[in-house]
């Protein structure tokens, strides 16, 4: 994940010391696995981004991904699972700081962010789409064309959407950079930026009820000339890959079965975006 | 908003805010009277050490002082705070150091007359800050006070950054789950707004009872009347409005 963390760099600056031990807890270590199935419960990182993890209108945790979660970890032993909402941006510095035990936010697997943590094969693949405003005056469809007409492009924090701009000529400081869907949403209806660029499905679920802003046809954003298929999994900490190794294998039982997409499809998607690729191609 | 988002977010949110203020507010007051009564000691060492905590954490940003605590400590020493004390430290440590200054500044502002009068009575230096220096010192302080502890509301919000479910952080879920924005900020707004009126009247009270305890009358409340209560009060009180300097 492209956030190398405004979090670290700057917050390492403030150098302060001796604090007392109240109202810790000790940072665990060892077979994470082991330990869940003790506990009975597992910590999902989720952002509240819509469809893959977020809080629906009665206030309560939902999204395909923690839908997911809730099957395999069952499976696994561990009866609860106990989202976590954060945003975006924090949720791998919240991973490796033992916040919570596996980021379930349909996460997209990507080189950067395989530095960092390891992933599970991807439980969808996906095309990009943009937030643009009713009747998309400006007449973009994808990247390239976006960067051609100098149109103001938008997107979220940390988001791959970012290099993909890039890719197609953007300079980073020329991306306005968004809390979540929503913000950049109402920033396309204000004015503020042509088209706020993000994952199909988010874009569709957000538009939804607004009168000034709408998504584009879903897209496959090309870098270096190749078309780019997205794929999200769930993230885990560089030690855990026991775990990761057992969730993949309930993962790809559910994926022949049929169960998967039948999760899935409450939340939008469609055979299309079922998937074979593996978090090892995806992370080259 | 359906019930269900005022129920598990938004009120839960109110609480937690509330609880925030309050045990940083405690926290910044002990900071607060513990580093600003060290300012005035009479050793060089401990005037030095109370001086530079107060540069350190008022030069550091709070925010970062957060996520710092929050990030980074667990990986440096094994242990994680939980969230709350995390983000109660950060606010207390910081605002403790803009509250050290305001009691500084407020003993400094006792006539010198006053401690002389508890030398000669050969009072201990104790005796002389609890029963004479701070009575006077402290209805001094109580309008910055107010206006450091609305500060720290707001600052409040911070630790939402953190994911902690205070009042912004369940207006960012629910903005989300409603994909709707002015509803939720509108209302955010005024719960923070409720919030801190209460405070600014319970430290105006608060204000009123510690004048009245050395003998003040309360502020004015303007007009005529108000004017010539003000000329009362200044033949009766020997605080001179001075500010700053002064040996300490």
């Amino acid at each position: 994940m492209r956030r190398r963390s405004l979090l670290f760099g700057a917050a390492a600056v403030g150098a302060v010391g001796a604090l007392g031990a109240a109202g810790c807890s000790k940072v665990p270590t060892g077979d994470t696995l082991a330990r869940l199935k003790s506990q009975g419960t597992v910590r999902l990182g989720i952002a509240g981004e819509a469809p893959y993890g977020y809080i629906d209108e009665d206030g309560a945790f939902t999204g395909e991904a923690v839908e997911l979660a809730k099957v395999i970890f069952k499976r696994l032993g561990v009866d609860s699972v106990q989202p976590v909402a954060t945003e975006f941006g924090s949720l791998i510095p919240g991973l490796t700081t033992q916040q919570f035990d596996v980021v379930s936010a349909g996460m997209y697997i990507n080189k950067e962010r395989c530095q960092q943590v390891i992933f599970s094969d991807p439980e969808y693949q996906m095309l990009d789409s943009f937030i643009v405003r009713k009747g998309n005056p400006k007449k973009i469809y994808n990247y390239q064309d976006a960067f051609k007409i100098k149109a103001k492009m938008g997107t979220g924090p940390a988001y791959a959407e970012i290099d993909y701009g890039i890719a197609a000529g953007y300079k980073r400081d020329e991306i306005s950079i968004f809390q979540d869907p929503v913000a950049g949403m109402n920033a396309v209806e204000a004015g503020r930026i042509d088209f706020f660029a993000g994952t199909a499905l988010t874009g569709r679920g957000v538009v939804r009820k607004s009168t000034k802003a709408e998504a584009t046809e879903a897209f496959a954003p090309i870098v270096d000339g190749e078309k780019q298929i997205d794929g999200g999994g769930f993230t885990f900490r560089p030690t855990d890959t026991e775990l990761r190794d057992a969730f993949n294998v309930e993962i790809h039982k559910m994926k022949k079965s049929g169960e998967l997409f039948r999760i899935l499809k409450p939340f939008g998607f469609t055979k299309d975006e079922m998937t074979t690729l593996t978090a090892k191609e995806l992370c080259k | 908003m359906t019930a269900g988002l005022w129920e598990h977010w938004v009120l839960p949110g109110i609480w937690i805010t509330i609880q925030l203020t309050i045990y940083s507010a405690a926290l910044a007051a002990v900071v607060a009277f513990g580093i600003g009564i060290a300012r005035t000691h009479r050793l060089r060492t401990v005037r030095f050490l109370a001086g530079f905590y107060t540069e350190v954490f008022r030069g550091t940003s709070s925010l970062v002082l957060m996520f710092w605590i929050f990030f980074v400590l667990p990986q440096l020493v094994g242990w994680a705070l939980v969230p709350m004390w995390a983000a109660v430290l950060a606010l207390g440590l910081s605002y403790g150091a803009y509250g050290a200054e305001i009691v500084r500044g407020a003993l400094n502002s006792v006539a010198p007359a006053q401690r002389e009068a508890g030398v000669a009575l050969s009072f201990s230096p104790w005796q002389r800050m609890r029963l004479i220096l701070l009575p006077q010192a402290i209805p001094e302080m109580i309008p910055p006070f107010s206006n450091l502890l609305v500060e720290l509301l707001k600052g409040t919000a911070l630790v939402s950054l953190l994911g902690i479910g205070d009042v912004s952080f369940a207006a960012y879920l629910v903005r989300l789950a409603t994909t709707e924005s002015a509803e939720i900020y509108t209302i955010s707004l005024v719960i923070y707004f409720v919030l801190a009126f209460l405070l600014t009247r319970g430290m105006r009270s608060l204000e009123r009872k510690t004048k009245a305890g050395i003998g003040q009358q309360p502020e004015p409340r303007g007009g005529l009347m108000g004017k010539l209560n003000f000329r009362q009060q200044l033949a009766t009180s020997q605080v001179p409005k001075s500010s700053g300097g002064g040996g300490a």
